[in-house]
């Protein structure tokens, strides 16, 4: 089974470190940017039904549609049906609310504060 | 009786008769039970009141016989209240007189004596209750003025409105010089007229219905030269036999509340801030720190590790950017008045 990671942040530069620790301990993985929830759901849109492993790391703070619109967006879209889709939060903010109300999204699997250290990233692709 | 007979202090009786052997006998019945006793003579009515007028003496008590030389009956009675010499008076009187002397009560006449039934006892008895008495009333008199300084000299504006009506009864000094009203001014008011239509139930309900729960927050008054404030108003019920009504005061909270909103204000801004520190700092250090994870998973390459230093370069100077954008919003958070 393929599995494909999709980072959803506006930083251009944290995009490129999570792709590069991610390409240094799995190189099969495809990885995908976007630089907003609207481009990331219009991604997922694009790979509806399928059965890869999806893995979704999605920044909280982000213009046009930040992660919750994205996490509230998604809900409502039934997930484009995808069977095996996995989403993390990241923030630079250690902001106890964010935490919190991240719990409201029972989807979610986790939450990481930025940076994402070698063992979150391993949690992260290595997660079933 | 043991308090009357016990009477020491000292006294000074006007007496205004023009019957000497009247006087002799009153005289006598003054000395008898009176320890210090002055007493003072006069036979008619104009040589008297020119001794009330001029005379250091502090009298205790008149005793007037009510036929005098040169004035008689109830217009003697009359002309002498009317000095308002604030000493009680008790009159002296015949059989003959009688009607006279009870209608006298009713005009602030003390108490009167018939001449054939006087004797040392009764004498001694109605001179101690007329003073006494007297005293009573000058003592409510000063409490009356007591309290009018107390409505006057307040310094927080206070009125005395009509209850039911609201209509202002009287406005102290405070209310004249705050508002701009004069007393006159207020006297053709309602209370009711210095605030704005939108508020004319609220303060109804406050005043009228006394329904404080409903209207827990302040008032708009307007001055007399158009100028809004913000006021929280207190009332009390008056009581007394005449009419009742209401004492009102205000506080002008103006000031407040605007301090109130400056440290909202400050408030909205330290919040920023702290979503600045939260978010804005985090996000290029978090990047730093992302970078150095980076660079000790795999720093084989030259490159890789120029590219890597060339990213920090930018995180870095991005830090400082956001560290001093919070100096200076910080410094323009810092109220005006400082």
């Amino acid at each position: 089974m393929k599995k494909e990671l999709f980072i959803i942040d506006d930083d251009p530069i944290y995009r490129m470190i999570v792709s590069k620790m991610v390409e240094y301990t799995d190189s099969s993985l495809i990885i995908n940017e976007s630089e907003n929830g609207r481009i990331g759901l219009a991604k997922l849109e694009d790979i509806k039904n399928s059965k890869d492993k999806i893995i979704v790391v999605l920044d909280i703070n982000m213009p046009i549609l930040d992660g919750w619109g994205f996490l509230d967006e998604i809900e409502k879209c039934h997930f484009y049906d995808l069977d095996e889709l996995v989403i993390y939060l990241v923030s630079s903010s250690t902001d106890e609310s964010d935490i919190l109300k991240s719990k409201r999204y029972k989807f979610v699997k986790g939450f990481f504060h930025k940076p994402l250290t070698n063992e979150d990233i391993k949690t992260i692709i290595g997660s079933n | 009786m043991k308090q009357i007979e016990e009477y020491s202090e000292k006294l000074s009786v006007l007496i205004i008769e023009d019957n000497q052997g009247d006087f002799v006998l009153i005289e006598d019945y003054l000395l008898e039970k009176f320890k210090h006793i002055t007493i003072i003579h006069f036979k008619d009515y104009a040589s008297s009141i020119n001794y009330l007028q001029n005379s250091q003496e502090k009298i205790s008590v008149i005793l007037l016989d009510l036929h005098l030389p040169d004035l008689v009956e109830i217009e003697l009675i009359n002309s002498i209240i009317d000095y308002n010499f604030q000493i009680p008076i008790i009159v002296l009187t015949g059989h003959s007189d009688l009607a006279i002397a009870k209608s006298s009560l009713q005009i602030g006449v003390y108490d009167y004596l018939v001449k054939d039934e006087i004797d040392p006892a009764i004498l001694h008895k109605t001179i101690i209750f007329a003073i006494n008495r007297s005293g009573f009333i000058n003592q409510l008199e000063y409490e009356k003025s007591n309290y009018e300084n107390l409505f006057n000299f307040n310094p927080q504006p206070t009125w005395l409105l009509e209850l039911g009506t609201l209509r202002i009864l009287n406005a102290n000094i405070a209310a004249q010089k705050k508002y701009g009203f004069s007393l006159d001014d207020f006297l053709k008011m309602t209370f009711i007229q210095l605030h704005p239509k939108e508020e004319e139930q609220a303060i109804k309900q406050k005043l009228i219905s006394k329904d404080d729960e409903s209207t827990g927050s302040h008032f708009t008054h307007f001055l007399n030269d158009g100028k809004e404030i913000k006021v929280d108003i207190y009332f009390r019920k008056i009581n007394s036999i005449s009419n009742n009504g209401l004492i009102v005061q205000s506080n002008d909270i103006s000031e407040i509340l605007n301090h109130i909103k400056t440290i909202e204000i400050q408030n909205t801004k330290l919040k920023e801030i702290a979503w600045t520190q939260s978010h804005v700092v985090r996000a290029p250090l978090a990047r730093i720190l992302g970078i150095i994870n980076l660079i000790e998973m795999k720093t084989g390459n030259f490159d890789e590790l120029l590219f890597c230093l060339k990213q920090l370069r930018v995180s870095t100077n991005e830090i400082d950017d956001v560290i001093k954008k919070i100096v200076e919003q910080t410094n323009k958070s810092k109220p005006d008045y400082f």
